[in-house]
């Protein structure tokens, strides 16, 4: 125990007693061979500071500053991408651009023992658009070799009262990072902490002063103007917050989006409270939220148009019979109609009257004109606001917490789920993009609440193979498989492009352990209902003979053979976005001159809580054997304190399946 | 409203005009729609050349994209430069019916280096435009006009250049406004539908109804499957200097007249540091090999595509300055180093890549090669050198450069000489492990994995990595096949001198023994399971080529507890043929300790297509046997 405060003490004396002035790289920081707690990174951030503080100029108003300085080890070649430095800014030509200046930026290396610097050369930063709203700065250091330190410190001015995300940890660790944020009173920001690792911060006020310039022209002997100046104390809320040696964020199977684990902390401004002035409130709840996306004209204002699709409407609803029909008519119609551009986006960009006319749109454009047409045929429907998987869980009310589109259809707790921008999609099975977090419906009467985009059904694959073993030792028979919901909506996204003979192609290909003598896919269309895919086979590949017993396995050329969960430790939830359940039924018709000598034992295993089950049962009755395997998660997201549990269930579970039915001829 | 009839009928005749150029899908011969992701409509390249310094390209092309996996047709991307200036570009995109759905602006197209992570080629340029499809199919129209004074580098004709796409018609034409000599050569063109007319001035020819190909294992690249024409002219113009040659050792002439004409000098510090490191060495090699280090500690690769930066190399003052270049820069860079220590160097040019290609013999031409390497002709041998690994070891070429012609430019010209090939018997991965079965039914022991020759070059990247990408390595891809595997600290040797590289690992596999009534079975090829089937073709059309054999040789002696006793050892196995040879055997050598010995070996060669089903029929043996098991039980025998 003492020991470990003595280091602890070490550490911290080792991490204060560094030179962080920008240049003062020191000959240790530069011998350092490899990373002191992980020898095998490439490279880390030794130091990094960050500054984020309001500037007061009497034609601008407050704009916020952010100055970093960034001081990274490159321990080896592998390590040179940290070398490379983007820098991300806004830029738009109606509401103020930023400014980003690269005030400094060098390369240190040993030469001789002596420490040499290289700068970045003028002209070596490069601008680069990314679109009509972001741009990059971006530079490469030059001279690197394997052991430099590269440092540099730059500046971002902006005009907007936003605080960008505070990140504390990297896919490389940090020896040092502080981070210093600097409020006036008047803006109120709501903080929100997100990550796995401890970071320690204090807070504390300090005095701030703006001076106002007065123009007098008032005194009439003069002809000049009078200058007078007065100063306005304000109050500035400081926070510090700073950790030493942060670990690297990991790589994992499984892991939908980094960033919902990533160390940091967000600020979202939720009041600014001028002096003598009513406060002014941004959203601050999630149903603020709602209903300040529904007041946007490019939200609200579109959803109410409806001229557009009248016409078409009324040919649709002539035709139909009962409601559920109606909305599949509609549904499908806004499908074909509208076809998705690529982009996600809450708000408009053409409007719903262009996209329908033109064929084309984003998320918004077409669900919401799906919207549009449910309500003026008759039906509750209503927008659902959803996060993608790419876009992360937001940890507080914003309207930047959404980035997506999709439709409600029915009342409280009959709600079913619409995406026409999948041509693959059916009500309730959404893109897998859209199975995150919770998705927010915003009603007519501006009321909103949440509904859950996780389904509970099963996203389900069914096996069935009636197999006959013949006197050759061959195997043959008949696999149909038939995928359902979620299952279905992948196969048919990622099949359906294919010819019969690509098709077939990727079966052989999937199942080389047999030969496919015929192979049909039914319903690839019909998305309404499951993709069924049916096999003749035959084979000579699945018995083993050792000693005059022939070994079979039960599920013959299915279900896996590894673990795909192989390491030994797991940080992050293991997600698979939905519930699933894969079953196999498989009857083997065997010969008269053989006799069963044994079969595995019928089995069901089950994680805690209900997390998973899985169940194996094999009979033997007149010459045939029948097996039936069911592999079922029933939650799409899996703790990572459970990655134990879940490692050894497939353990057991792949053993199990693994086992052999043992025949002897006679 | 007869006016309005009239409006509407000029309007229809209109409708009519824009989708009639036939670009709607349905107006493609269903012949050309098996196997395509891509029907390339119609498309052609017109080249003029107006004088030695000025030539004008002019590219056109509508393809019709039929599904997702013929997106990467919905590029636009044309490179241009100090020599070269783009005069104009158009791009239509165009729905399922011919009808136009959008035309690109001009601010629609983006304007980047075309080499990123480096300021070195700041002049090398690309535009494009990339269209993101909303519905397939659709079709995409661009052309585009060059102008350029590089008359060295003639775009060749490769009318089909990616598989799964079909050709409705493609053209091509020279037209040499300036006289002087004027090569061609046409390669692959018969058995397809090809116009040509070739004059005193110029060629034209023309490609019609190509059905898509598909990839099949082992044939080769698409290169040696679908016409194409090279095109050369005797005396052209490059980066600004005049240059003409009619074969490879006058090419190898005007490389160094014209290309290879750089003579600023390294730094004063890298002098010292590089005589300093040499000093007293007799040795060439040896010198050599220092220099090849010192420049691989130093050194750091930008890559740079085929065809940009042009073929000039970087100063070398500048590469030593900068301490980053791509083959070229790095090549004369490595060479200078060379020469100041008196180690005579050869620049090479190759077509690099793990596919083996080499040059026209009699066709010399500025457009084939794509890479640079060195050649050092020293006293007892040829010592060959890529510049571009910064941990290969020393005469190290790998599957990128080995086993081909290339062109080494001397003193004296060009010459074509070949490079090392690997051969399958020094090819080899050495595999020898102690295994120790448990009652408990798991088994440990330690693995030593010895890799030489090609095989080395699939091993040696391992020594980047840490330890935990290591236990990734191990675990999650190369053996992927083993369950509940432990392994110790990983040890790794590089041996770069005699290019030999061993991985050392302590390992314990849980439940690896399976156990049925009394009976215990193990698997007991663990560390080396062949697992790939080569793939089914219902069908093949070309012939498969092996172009690097190897072999793969185990020994691993196996001790069971004391409570298990034998009951059967798999039976001895021993096939060869023209592929190669797999032999397996299990050896008592007493009640408690067996020796598993394991060869697989597959030969270099090229086999017609009628011999695939019986490789593949090898292959699937080798797995079979691959899973063999010693039977043990647990009763009392």
């Amino acid at each position: 125990m003492k020991k470990i405060t003595l280091f602890l003490c070490l550490i911290s004396f080792l991490a204060t007693a560094q030179n962080y002035k920008f240049g003062k790289v020191s000959k240790e920081e530069l011998e350092e061979q490899f990373y002191p707690k992980d020898s095998s990174v490439n490279a880390a951030i030794l130091f990094k500071n960050r500054r984020t503080y309001f500037d007061y100029t009497q034609s601008d108003g407050f704009f916020v500053i952010t100055e970093v300085h960034e001081r990274i080890k490159i321990y080896n070649k592998e390590g040179y991408d940290w070398a490379t430095k983007e820098i991300r800014y806004y830029t738009s030509s109606s509401s103020g651009s930023e400014k980003v200046t690269v005030s400094t930026a060098k390369t240190f290396r040993l030469e001789d023992g002596k420490i040499k610097s290289y700068k970045l050369k003028k002209g070596g930063v490069f601008l680069e658009k990314e679109n009509k709203y972001w741009s990059k700065k971006i530079f490469t250091m030059p001279n690197l070799t394997e052991g430099c330190v590269v440092e540099w410190k730059y500046k971002l001015i902006s005009p907007y009262k936003g605080i960008d995300k505070l990140n504390f940890q990297y896919s490389i660790p940090v020896k040092r990072i502080q981070c210093k944020i600097e409020i006036p009173e008047y803006y109120i920001f709501n903080l929100r902490y997100i990550g796995f690792e401890k970071t320690s911060s204090k807070k504390y006020v300090k005095g701030g002063v703006i001076t106002i310039t007065n123009k007098d022209r008032s005194n009439r002997w003069m002809t000049g103007s009078v200058f007078s100046s007065s100063d306005i104390n304000y109050k500035i809320n400081v926070m510090e917050v700073s950790k030493d040696f942060m670990p690297a964020l990991k790589e994992e199977l499984y892991v939908s989006n980094i960033n919902n684990y990533r160390t940091s902390i967000k600020f979202e401004l939720s009041s600014v409270r001028w002096p003598n002035r009513p406060i002014k409130n941004f959203s601050k709840s999630w149903d603020n939220v709602s209903k300040t996306i529904l007041a946007n004209s490019s939200f609200g204002g579109e959803l109410k148009k409806k001229l557009y699709f009248k016409k078409d409407l009324e040919l649709l609803k002539v035709a139909s019979g009962n409601q559920k029909e109606l909305v599949d008519k509609i549904f499908n119609f806004v499908k074909e109609k509208v076809k998705w551009n690529g982009y996600n986006g809450l708000y408009t960009d053409k409007g719903v009257k262009v996209a329908y006319k033109k064929g084309t749109g984003n998320i918004a454009e077409i669900n919401l004109i799906l919207t549009a047409m449910l309500r003026d045929a008759g039906i509750t429907a209503n927008p659902v606001l959803v996060s993608t998987r790419s876009h992360g869980v937001p940890v507080f009310p914003t309207i930047e917490g959404f980035n997506y589109v999709v439709v409600g259809v029915g009342e409280k707790g009959g709600i079913v789920l619409l995406d026409a921008s999948e041509k693959y999609s059916t009500p309730d099975v959404l893109p897998f993009r859209t199975l995150n977090w919770k998705g927010r419906i915003i009603r007519d009467d501006k009321t909103s609440s949440w509904v859950p985009l996780i389904p509970l059904e099963h996203s389900k694959k069914e096996y069935m193979i009636s197999a006959v073993l013949n006197d050759n030792e061959e195997l043959s028979g008949f696999v149909r498989t038939k995928f359902s919901n979620r299952a279905a909506l992948r196969y048919r996204k990622t099949k359906n492009a294919l010819s019969e003979d690509e098709l077939l192609e990727e079966i052989d290909e999937k199942y080389e352990d047999i030969d496919v003598l015929l192979a049909k896919v039914k319903f690839r269309e019909d998305i309404y209902k499951p993709v069924v895919e049916s096999l003749k086979f035959t084979s000579e590949d699945l018995l083993e003979e050792i000693n005059g017993d022939v070994f079979i396995k039960p599920l013959l050329f299915l279900g896996e053979t590894t673990n795909p969960f192989k390491m030994d430790e797991r940080v992050y939830p293991i997600d698979y976005g939905s519930p699933w359940t894969t079953n196999y039924k498989v009857s083997i018709k065997i010969p008269g001159n053989y006799k069963v000598v044994s079969i595995p034992e019928s089995v069901k295993l089950e994680m805690e809580e209900g997390i998973g089950s899985f169940l194996m049962q094999v009979k033997e009755q007149n010459g045939t054997i029948r097996i039936f395997v069911s592999l079922s998660m029933n939650t799409g997201m899996i703790h990572a304190s459970k990655y134990k549990m879940l490692k050894d269930f497939y353990r057991d579970m792949l053993k199990k399946i693994n086992e052999k039915i043992v025949l002897k001829k006679v | 409203m007869r006016k309005y009839h009239l409006l509407f009928i000029v309007f229809w005749i209109l409708l009519e005009g824009n989708a009639q150029t036939s670009y709607a899908f349905d107006s493609i011969p269903s012949s050309l729609l098996k196997h395509a992701n891509a029907i390339v409509r119609n498309a052609s390249i017109s080249i003029e050349v107006l004088a030695l310094d000025k030539m004008k390209i002019k590219v056109k092309k509508i393809v019709t994209i039929k599904n997702e996996l013929g997106d990467m047709h919905s590029s636009v991307v044309v490179h241009y430069g100090r020599n070269t200036k783009i005069k104009s570009i158009k791009t239509i995109i165009y729905d399922r019916n011919g009808l136009e759905i959008k035309k690109v602006k001009s601010k629609d197209y983006k304007d980047v280096s075309a080499v990123s992570g480096g300021t070195l080629y700041g002049d090398s340029r690309i535009q494009y435009y990339t269209y993101i499809p909303v519905d397939y199919p659709y079709t995409i129209y661009y052309e585009y006009e060059l102008q350029t004074s590089n008359t060295a580098l003639i775009p060749n004709w490769y009318p089909v250049s990616y598989m799964n796409t079909s050709v409705e018609y493609s053209s091509y034409s020279v037209q040499n406004f300036i006289g002087g000599a004027f090569k061609h050569l046409n390669k692959n063109f018969e058995n397809f539908t090809i116009t040509s007319d070739i004059t005193a001035t110029g060629v034209s020819c023309s490609l019609q109804d190509f059905s898509a190909i598909k990839e099949e294992e082992l044939s080769g690249g698409i290169k040696n499957k679908v016409p194409s024409m090279l095109v050369h002219l005797e005396s052209f113009s490059a980066y600004g200097t005049k240059g003409s040659f009619s074969n490879w050792n006058e090419f190898g002439e005007w490389m160094n007249a014209s290309i290879l004409t750089d003579n600023s000098n390294l730094s004063k510090h890298t002098i010292s540091e590089v005589l300093a490191l040499t000093s007293g060495i007799e040795n060439e090699r040896e010198r050599a090999r220092l220099v090849y280090e010192y420049m691989q500690g130093k050194m750091r690769y930008i890559s740079v595509q085929v065809g940009i930066g042009g073929i000039q190399p970087e100063k070398v003052m500048t590469v030593d300055r900068l301490a980053y270049g791509d083959c070229k820069g790095l090549c004369v860079y490595t060479k200078k180093l060379l020469e100041l220590v008196n180690v005579p160097a050869h620049y090479v040019v190759v077509q690099a890549g793990r596919n083996i290609e080499g040059f026209e013999k009699d066709f010399p031409s500025v457009e084939q090669g794509n890479h640079i390497i060195l050649n050092l002709p020293l006293d007892k041998e040829d010592v060959w050198l890529e510049c571009t690994n910064m941990n290969m070891p020393f005469g190290f070429l790998g599957d990128f450069t080995d086993d081909r012609n290339v062109i080494v430019v001397t003193k004296e010209g060009g010459e074509i000489k070949k490079t090392p090939t690997y051969k399958t018997a020094n090819n080899v991965q050495l595999t020898i492990a102690e295994v120790f079965l448990s009652a408990t039914g798991s088994v440990k022991g330690n693995v030593e994995i010895t890799s030489t020759g090609i095989q080395y070059d699939q091993h040696f990247h391992l020594e980047m990595y840490d330890q935990e990408r290591l236990q990734k390595h191990y675990k999650e891809n190369y053996w992927d096949y083993i369950n509940n595997l432990t392994l110790g600290a990983v040890t790794l040797e590089n041996d770069k001198k005699n290019v030999v590289f061993k991985e050392g690992l302590s390992f314990e596999i849980g439940g690896y023994l399976q156990s049925m009534d009394d009976k215990v079975f193990f698997d007991v090829n663990v560390f080396n399971k062949f697992t790939r089937v080569p793939k089914k073709y219902r069908e093949r059309i070309y012939n498969f080529e092996k172009q690097r054999g190897w072999r793969d040789e185990e020994t691993i002696k196996i001790e069971i507890p004391n409570s298990y006793s034998l009951v059967s050892v798999p039976k001895e196995v021993e096939i060869s043929n023209e592929f190669g040879l797999y032999s397996m055997s299990l050896e008592k050598v007493s009640e408690k300790v067996f020796l598993y010995k394991r060869i697989f070996q597959l030969n270099k060669g090229v086999y017609s297509k009628e011999k695939y089903k019986h490789y593949r029929k090898f292959i699937k043996q080798v797995i079979k046997y691959d899973q063999s098991k010693l039977v043990l039980t647990t009763r009392k025998i």
